[in-house]
């Protein structure tokens, strides 16, 4: 076995210049910076066992450039390796885990010393407050290379920094401080220039006032602070000058300089700036998952205010950042987290770089005449009603006074521009643009309604009005005969059609037609309405999105109503009244559409496309049920057929309040889908592909007038522009790089992985305790994981999950007992490298005053119907009250229904698996936190819900058979302790894992794992009853291997599929077995005669970088070979 | 590790409720003494990392209660209990803990980091004696982890060794030793550094303790130790380098014969009956207790004496308005 990926929490960065070093499980990896895209360049494998918590470079590079001979220093543990600069960036010298150092006690921190001669020399300080120095004279014996110094105080210690007294280079005076158990910080120097070990070493000072353990100290560049940070949330800075340069005794520190609050949870670490004039900065990192920046006033009032807080750092499901590095410049740092995940921020702006949020008031009553010169009585309160963002630089905004203004942010400056005054117009809300290409540039035709439901169209490229100012005041066109309430465009632009852009007028009148304006831009600067229909709505149908897509002649209108609903329309060119063709409900459940777009058109269509060949579109829509969907929308107007098909839905948590979608293409390789939408008080854009947010802006809310729009043209990509209205005022938020990528390395889970199911087709998919499931692929050449996608919808940490064995469909649960049904659309690729992933229902809670139940463990198997349809699956669900429900899972109705229900005992299960035997006996076996497993016979009660077990004619297999009563309408047969026909102890306690090889047939062989550190080996013989529906076993033979790990035993996974005794007898039956010992290690099975089992050995054994071991899985490579994932806090790839 | 978000109020919490315990850490001491018989001619007791004292708890119950009626569910009944303990000097618990501990009749507590060099002198003066005279040293010690895995288990290590390097100066030749250790890792290093000192080391998981959990208890038996081993405060073992000679030692693994890596499996035993509660599971209780009662929300036994944060969260309330401390 050799580990061949690794993604888990990143524990140590450090820059080198420009490019960064990253402490990554055991391995060391270089990423270039300075290129625009940032590249992994190599990776090292530095230790054997321990994660790289430090790097140190020599001597500490001030302006980046790193001497000739300058080396590396690296530790974790208590192992360290000093390498060369040189030969670590040689991509073909090889790391070698033989030369890693052992040190006598756990590593806290590590410096440089001068060297002696071409001997590098460290000095290390520990976690019981004690400083070594190292010589790295590989010539002499281990233990003489260390020089041991008497420590101050010999306690334990969470964090320790040494400095060298960088006042003196060359000096190898140590100043050490350290944050303890007890919430001390303890300061003290040594000086290791002196060949004498002194006799004794005395503290400088004692900081005391925190309440909690000190995770993280550090000292000012010019060594007069120091800064600690705590469990008690607190950061505290101290005032140490008189300490470094005294000598007299410990002084005694009960009060901090000025204590920094605001971080929400514990801090893990705190590192100084550059001092601005008169400040000390200070930066640090937390639990709450942001980094601050501190700043204290050294005059005056000393107290340490935050200047600026970086949210959400890893939040995708992320819960700790681990480790941060400042650049040399101080301009950006890096972090990574629990999650995987590398990101780079920014501290300062670049001066050159224009800010990334830009806010500004309008004032219009500059801009705007005074009311009274508008002579018609008193003066009334004009504010800004309606908004139309035309790309990121420019909009109008219609007030309610009756005026037209634009606006246009291209220069600097803002420079606003009367379009018009319309008595017409006043307090009108029908207002809306469509955007249209020519020759590569974006125009927008704008499409005014007023009072009296007339239309006024106008054109605008980049900041410019293109219709003439005559035709602006005269043309406007008689559309219905009531007052237009709004006025919505199709996103689309029909390549067969260019010249045409469609909207709808709606009215405030309930019931009544909607008019589809199919307008004329052939000639952009004077926009003309082509034609228009009457379309009849729905019932309860208030448009609220359109979308006209027109082929080979036909139009398609398809729209979107306040209550979730999509209606399609077929547009004949002669008609004039349409009626809908078909409406779909319940589409966004009962939410109002936001949005409507088309994302492709399925490429068989457009081949030979003729008037009536099917049709298949690929509809992307947003709703305020906090989601956007992918459809696929099947027309054969041959055979009057529309269907349409859910293939995605996507509820990103940061945006419970979705208005609108959008997929950028960067570049070949870069696709960003960006949702924006409300988010409580703010306005959020969230970056779906990365996980992470893009920008978010606090405007009070979403509930007022607003538009949003990115930018148009090409350099304007990544910009989008945000206009509202708040306390009658218009205000104008300008976002830039919102596409900009801050990831180096893509995150995973943010806590431990907690179960791990592979798909027949090799969908990996993980459940963890951060409440999110992923879908992954693994990328067979460089073994990596790529993601696929993710979704945070259970509400607590993942239990279990499980494949259905066509790999269509995925059923996870959780605590509070959750279990949902999940179909993956892995064959639709909607975007490169993501898969659909719906959730297609949820199993009914049935208890409300358990709030802890969990489900611990699931199993599914398929069934048929009785001519062989696929009907849908038998999920088996283990619950911690010791209750097994039995349900039926519909694929066509989408639902569960419990067939059959009991319980085991009172001890939590955690197990089950269905097992099917070749004369149609159905068992499941059970197992859970008294060690016991225990095997139950439901062939009968199975039979009275209309279930059997029939052989497959076309393989030797056995299936599921769903026949006679629809089961819905039973109530849920009972399990009893009845059905069971053997109930074995095997472990002490809990069954971790248990796993059978041949899932069908007469023998099953049966491997557990327990925290008893055992795992048992057994053989099970089942045979028919004689006489009555129903098995019994009549054989077991259990080999318990104690002491198998040295720890609970967590996970089997079993190599050999089908088992063929004589086969068996002679190469063995192999499986891996691993552990919270963090051990994988293979076994064979050798059988012996009958129901012997003639040794179990374990053949290989190895130590994987994941801690809490939770699940191992095997993956097909193709080539009959398997890899081994292993999931746990992070996920390992072996090769076998 | 161990926190989870299923950590929720379970059946041993209702029970040490209704029992008088402090924590419902209480059941793991009470089963591993129904399994291992740790009170037998038990009078004079260390109990380490103590706080909030359900462990000093059920030792001053089982010690003094001893030979009479060793039924202790009388919720009150302390007072009473202590006094009998008053009037028999003979039994002595010294209970130490990082944290504040209520005090508890009969029982000396003392505030101390079991990890720094001046707590066992402390210890010692307490126990008052200048012989290893202590019949058992019990040590719950766990540390507030942080998620680093290799960092927690380390500290949890260390919380370990200090004990046990409290309980060779202590324990009389032939005592005993329970602790709780994080089946990480490295934990057959532990055991084999245990295996040293006494003749019969075992590892046991409570009913009590969680599955999901990674601790579980070292019980050590007949404190045995090496030819020539001088106990010394001065020079702890395993706790890293004392003193230059230690080097050597410190980088170097123990080995025994039958584990000449330094890595040993110590024999694993579940204790507390089947019957008993599992902590695992959850149980559907009635609405109303068996006197008829609604069952009301329970409180937490012995709320944290003081959380770090305590001062924190005061500190927002005061300023208001959750997160946007910021702009002060
Ligand atoms: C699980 S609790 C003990 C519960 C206790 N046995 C009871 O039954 O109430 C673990 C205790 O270890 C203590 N602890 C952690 N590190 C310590 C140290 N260095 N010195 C002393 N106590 C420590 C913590 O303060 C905490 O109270």
């Amino acid at each position: 076995m050799k580990s061949r990926s690794y993604v888990g929490p990143v524990t140590s960065l450090a820059f080198l210049g420009d490019d960064l070093f990253v402490g990554h499980g055991l391995e060391l990896k270089f990423f270039t910076l300075s290129s625009s895209q940032p590249l992994l360049q190599w990776r090292k494998r530095i230790f054997k066992r321990e994660r790289i918590q430090g790097i140190q470079l020599s001597p500490p590079t001030q302006d980046g450039e790193p001497v000739s001979d300058a080396n590396v220093l690296l530790w974790g543990g208590k192992r360290f390796q000093i390498l060369q600069l040189a030969d670590l960036m040689n991509p073909s010298f090889n790391t070698s885990i033989e030369e890693e150092i052992p040190a006598p006690d756990w590593i806290l921190h590590s410096v440089f010393l001068e060297p002696d001669g071409k001997v590098p020399r460290i000095a290390m300080m520990t976690a019981h407050n004690t400083i070594l120095t190292y010589r790295h004279d590989q010539g002499i014996e281990l233990a003489s290379r260390y020089k041991w110094y008497p420590s101050p105080e010999r306690c334990l210690l969470y964090s320790a920094t040494l400095f060298r007294d960088s006042m003196v280079q060359t000096s190898d005076n140590l100043v050490a401080i350290a944050g303890t158990v007890f919430g001390e910080v303890l300061l003290w120097k040594l000086d290791t220039t002196q060949e004498k070990v002194p006799e004794k070493v005395e503290l400088s000072s004692r900081y005391l006032s925190h309440e909690g353990s000190v995770f993280g100290v550090s000292i000012s560049p010019e060594f007069s602070y120091a800064a600690s940070c705590s469990d008690d949330r607190t950061i505290r800075v101290w005032d140490i000058e008189a300490d470094i340069t005294g000598s007299e005794g410990c002084r005694e520190v009960k009060e901090p300089l000025a204590i920094g609050w605001g971080h929400q949870a514990r801090i893990w670490g705190v590192r100084f700036l550059q001092a601005e004039e008169g400040y000390v900065r200070i930066i640090s990192f937390s639990e709450d998952l942001t980094a601050k920046v501190w700043s204290m006033r050294l005059n005056g009032s000393k107290s340490l205010i935050c200047t600026k807080t970086f949210k959400n750092l890893h939040s995708a499901s992320g819960k700790n950042i681990w480790s941060l590095a400042v650049h040399p410049s101080e301009r950006r740092f890096v972090t990574g987290g629990a999650d995987s995940g590398i990101a780079s921020w920014n501290i300062l702006e670049d001066v050159r770089e224009t800010l990334a949020i830009k806010e500004t008031v309008a004032n219009l009553e500059e801009i705007l005449p005074p009311p009274s010169t508008l002579g018609a009585g008193k003066p009334t309160k004009d504010e800004p009603r309606k908004y139309v963002a035309l790309g990121s630089r420019s909009f109008i905004v219609a007030m309610s006074s009756g005026w037209l203004l634009h606006c246009n942010l291209s220069q600097p400056g803002i420079e606003w521009q009367k379009v018009g005054f319309w008595p017409r117009i006043k307090n009108m809300s029908a207002m809306g643009a469509g955007m249209f290409g020519v020759d590569g540039t974006c125009n927008y035709v704008v499409a005014l309604g007023d009072n009296t439901g007339k239309v006024l169209l106008q054109t605008w490229r980049q900041g410019l009005l293109l219709t003439p100012a005559d035709s602006v005041n005269q043309d406007w066109i008689q559309i219905c005969d009531t007052r237009p309430s709004d006025i919505f465009f199709s996103r689309y632009q029909n390549i067969e059609d260019p010249h045409s852009v469609y909207a709808a007028v709606t009215t405030f009148k309930p019931d009544t037609p909607i008019q589809l304006l199919k307008i004329n831009v052939g000639t952009a600067e004077i926009p003309t309405i082509a034609q228009s229909w009457s379309l009849i709505p729905p019932d309860t149908f208030p448009f609220t999105a359109i979308l006209v897509y027109a082929c080979e002649g036909r139009i398609f209108c398809l729209a979107g109503s306040r209550h979730g609903a999509f209606a399609l329309y077929s547009i004949i060119a002669d008609g004039s009244t349409i009626n809908p063709l078909k409406t779909w409900r319940h589409v966004h459940d009962d939410e109002s559409i936001t949005s409507l777009a088309l994302k492709g058109i399925s490429s068989q269509t457009d081949a030979n496309a003729s008037a009536d060949s099917p049709i298949e579109l690929l509809l992307t829509s947003t709703g305020r049920s906090g989601a956007y969907k992918s459809h696929k929308l099947f027309l054969d107007t041959a055979v009057q057929e529309y269907e349409l098909f859910e293939i995605n839905a996507v509820y990103p948590a940061a945006v419970p309040r979705v208005e609108n979608y959008h997929k950028f293409t960067t570049s070949s390789t870069a696709e960003y889908e960006i949702i924006y939408g409300f988010r409580g008080r703010d306005f959020v854009l969230w970056n779906q592909t990365l996980g992470l947010e893009a920008a978010s802006y606090d405007c009070e809310g979403g509930n007022r007038s607003w538009d949003f729009s990115f930018g148009a043209d090409e350099d304007a990509q990544s910009e989008g522009l945000f206009v509202f209205t708040k306390s009658k005022k218009c205000y104008v938020v300008e976002f830039k790089q919102i596409l900009r990528n801050p990831l180096l390395q893509t995150p995973f889970h943010g806590r431990e992985v907690k179960t791990l199911a592979i798909s027949s087709q090799g969908t990996i998919a993980t459940g963890a305790e951060d409440t999110i499931i992923r879908l992954s692929s693994l990328d067979h050449e460089t073994n990596q994981l790529l993601p696929l996608a993710f979704r945070k919808t259970h509400t607590t940490g993942l239990q279990d999950l499980v494949w259905s064995p066509c790999g269509g469909w995925l059923f996870s649960s959780g605590s509070v007992e959750e279990v949902y049904s999940w179909k993956i659309n892995a064959e639709t690729k909607l975007q490169s490298g993501t898969v659909g992933m719906l959730r297609e229902a949820v199993y009914e809670v049935s208890t409300e005053n358990l709030p802890d139940l969990r489900v611990c463990g699931l199993d599914a198997t398929t069934i048929y119907t009785e001519n062989g349809d696929h009907y849908g699956f038998l999920v088996g669900m283990v619950r911690s009250d010791s209750s097994i429900k039995l349900a039926l899972y519909d694929i066509a109705g989408k639902k569960f229904t419990t067939i059959a229900e009991g319980h085991y005992k009172t001890s939590c299960l955690l197990q089950i698996r269905f097992h099917l035997t070749t004369y149609g006996g159905i068992l499941i076996i059970t197992a859970g936190t008294d060690g016991h497993v225990t095997f139950w016979d439901i062939t009968e009660t199975m039979s009275t819900c209309g279930v059997s077990a029939k052989p497959i004619t076309s393989s030797d297999s056995v299936a599921l058979s769903l026949n006679g009563p629809q089961a819905s309408t039973l109530t849920p047969a009972k399990l009893r302790s009845e059905q069971w026909i053997l109930s074995q102890p095997i472990h002490q306690n809990s069954i971790k894992v248990l796993e059978i090889l041949n899932r069908e047939g007469s023998e099953i062989l049966l491997l557990t794992g327990g925290d008893d550190t055992a795992i048992s080996v057994s053989r099970v013989i089942c045979e028919q009853h004689a006489g009555k529906l129903g098995t019994r076993i009549s054989g077991m033979t259990t080999r318990l291997l104690e002491r198998a790990h040295a720890s609970a035993v967590t996970a089997l996974a079993i190599l050999s599929t089908k088992p063929s005794v004589p086969n068996h007898q002679e190469k063995g039956i192999e499986f891996l077995s691993s552990g919270v010992d963090q051990q994988v290690k293979k076994w064979c099975i050798k059988l012996g005669e009958d129901t012997a089992i003639g040794s179990v050995e374990v053949v290989e054994d190895i130590y994987v970088s994941v801690p809490d071991v939770s699940s191992l899985a095997l993956i097909d490579t193709g080539d009959n070979t398997k890899k081994l994932v292993v999931g746990g806090v992070g996920v390992e790839v072996l090769e076998l | 590790m161990g926190k989870s978000s299923k950590d929720k109020r379970d059946s041993y919490y209702r029970l040490a409720k209704e029992q008088g315990y402090r924590a419902r850490s209480a059941y793991k001491l009470l089963q591993l003494d129904a399994q291992f018989n740790l009170f037998k001619d038990v009078t004079r007791v260390v109990d380490l990392c103590a706080a909030p004292g359900s462990w000093s708890q059920v030792l001053s119950r089982s010690l003094v209660a001893k030979g009479k009626d060793r039924d202790h569910n009388v919720v009150g009944s302390e007072t009473k209990e202590v006094q009998e303990d008053q009037s028999k000097p003979k039994v002595k618990i010294v209970a130490l803990d990082l944290q504040p501990m209520t005090p508890l009749p009969g029982v000396i507590t003392l505030q101390a980091d079991i990890t720094h060099p001046s707590t066992l002198p402390l210890v010692l003066k307490h126990l008052e004696s200048d012989s290893a005279n202590v019949d058992l040293v019990v040590s719950d010690g766990a540390p507030d982890v942080t998620g680093l895995h290799d960092l927690d288990e380390y500290i949890q290590a260390q919380l370990l060794l200090a004990a046990l390097n409290l309980a060779t100066c202590v324990l009389r030749p032939g005592g005993n030793f329970v602790a709780k250790i994080f089946r990480g890792r490295d934990v057959a290093e532990l055991y084999c550094k245990l295996r040293i000192f006494f003749e019969r080391v075992t590892v046991a998981k409570p009913r009590s303790s969680r599955g999901s959990s990674i601790e579980a208890f070292v019980v050590c038996e007949n404190y045995t130790p090496p030819e020539g081993f001088q106990p010394s405060l001065e020079n702890p073992i395993w706790t890293g380098p004392t003193r230059q000679e230690d080097i050597a030692g410190q980088i170097a693994e123990v080995s025994l014969d039958d584990a000449p890596n330094g890595r040993w499996v110590a024999p694993f035993v579940a204790c507390g009956d089947l019957s008993e509660w599992d902590s695992d599971a959850t149980y559907q209780l009635p609405d109303t207790d068996e006197n008829g009662v609604k069952r009301v929300s329970i409180d937490p036994i012995q709320p944290p004496t003081a959380p770090p944060y305590k001062t924190a969260i005061e500190m927002r309330r005061k300023l208001g308005n959750g997160g946007k401390i910021d702009k002060i």
